[in-house]
């Protein structure tokens, strides 16, 4: 198996942005809860996508993505300059997997969120039947 | 100290009520003046108990109960004091609900993960001045919290 190309970084990296026309409307918004870790079920970091491998069409797929979803995108230098890591993390069905990480700055930190989601950006995308 | 409203209205349980959704047939202080954008939020409150879980697409939590009662009592707290815009409500990833002001260059949101654990933020996107802080929803909204939501009011 090829091994893993390292994250760059002038890469961008995805994320799925969910929503619902009863429970979140008017959304989506990208805010500080799409970045929230599930500790208490080990993840270790914030599932990402990397564009350079995962197309945007494709994501919206792997996470059954509905009419209100959104793709959102961030530049990996942007990631890591608020202090956290962007690592990869190929799994079987998005070989483009990623993660960020906590390093410097601490995830479980909501300011930390709220600076991360204010760096990633809604990019245009379909979601295609 | 528990904060809740005395001079306010208490509602029994309705279908537009504070605390429909919660399922407990238990009382809210509303205040007298509604903003307008009320009864939508309470819509979307309500809705939170039919969010399945991997509602995200990366298996998050659904929202617990819980946390949505704490969320619509802490609403009915702030807008009891400050007039604010039309807020962004979301489940969180842990089963909590974030409540989100936007006004100008002022931001504030709260995660209340549960009647008991709950943080905020505030950002001025002008100026880049942060606030953060943590507290216990049922203490009701914290002196800090308020006089930041107050830079958001909307009269």
């Amino acid at each position: 198996m090829a091994q893993t190309p390292a994250i760059e970084d002038d890469e961008f990296v995805l994320r799925h942005i969910p929503g619902g026309s009863e429970w979140q409307a008017p959304g989506p918004r990208i805010t500080s809860y799409n970045f929230r870790l599930r500790r208490e079920q080990g993840e270790t970091g914030v599932s990402v996508t990397r564009l350079r491998i995962t197309a945007p069409e494709k994501l919206l797929t792997l996470v059954k993505a509905t009419p209100e979803s959104r793709v959102a995108a961030a530049q990996v230098a942007n990631v890591r300059a608020l202090g956290l890591r962007v690592v990869p993390k190929p799994v079987d069905e998005d070989p483009g997997h990623a993660e960020i990480q906590s390093d410097i700055a601490d995830l479980d930190n909501h300011s930390v969120r709220k600076r991360l989601a204010k760096i990633f950006r809604f990019v245009a995308v379909t979601l295609s039947s | 100290m528990n904060r809740k409203l005395e001079t306010d209205v208490s509602v029994e349980a309705a279908s537009n009520g504070p605390h429909a959704g919660t399922g407990d047939g238990s009382k809210v202080a509303v205040p007298a003046t509604r903003p307008s954008w009320l009864p939508r939020a309470l819509e979307q409150l309500r809705a939170m108990h039919n969010v399945p879980e991997n509602w995200d697409g990366y298996h998050g939590d659904a929202p617990r109960a819980e946390s949505i009662e704490a969320a619509t009592n802490f609403l009915f707290l702030v807008i009891s004091g400050v007039s604010l815009p039309p807020p962004f409500i979301s489940p969180t990833r842990i089963g909590g609900i974030l409540i989100e002001w936007e006004q100008d260059c002022h931001e504030l949101e709260v995660e209340i993960d549960s009647p008991d654990v709950a943080s905020y933020v505030y950002l001025n996107t002008r100026t880049a001045e942060e606030a953060s802080g943590e507290f216990s929803p049922v203490q009701g909204p914290p002196e800090p919290f308020l006089t930041l939501a107050t830079r958001l009011q909307t009269v």
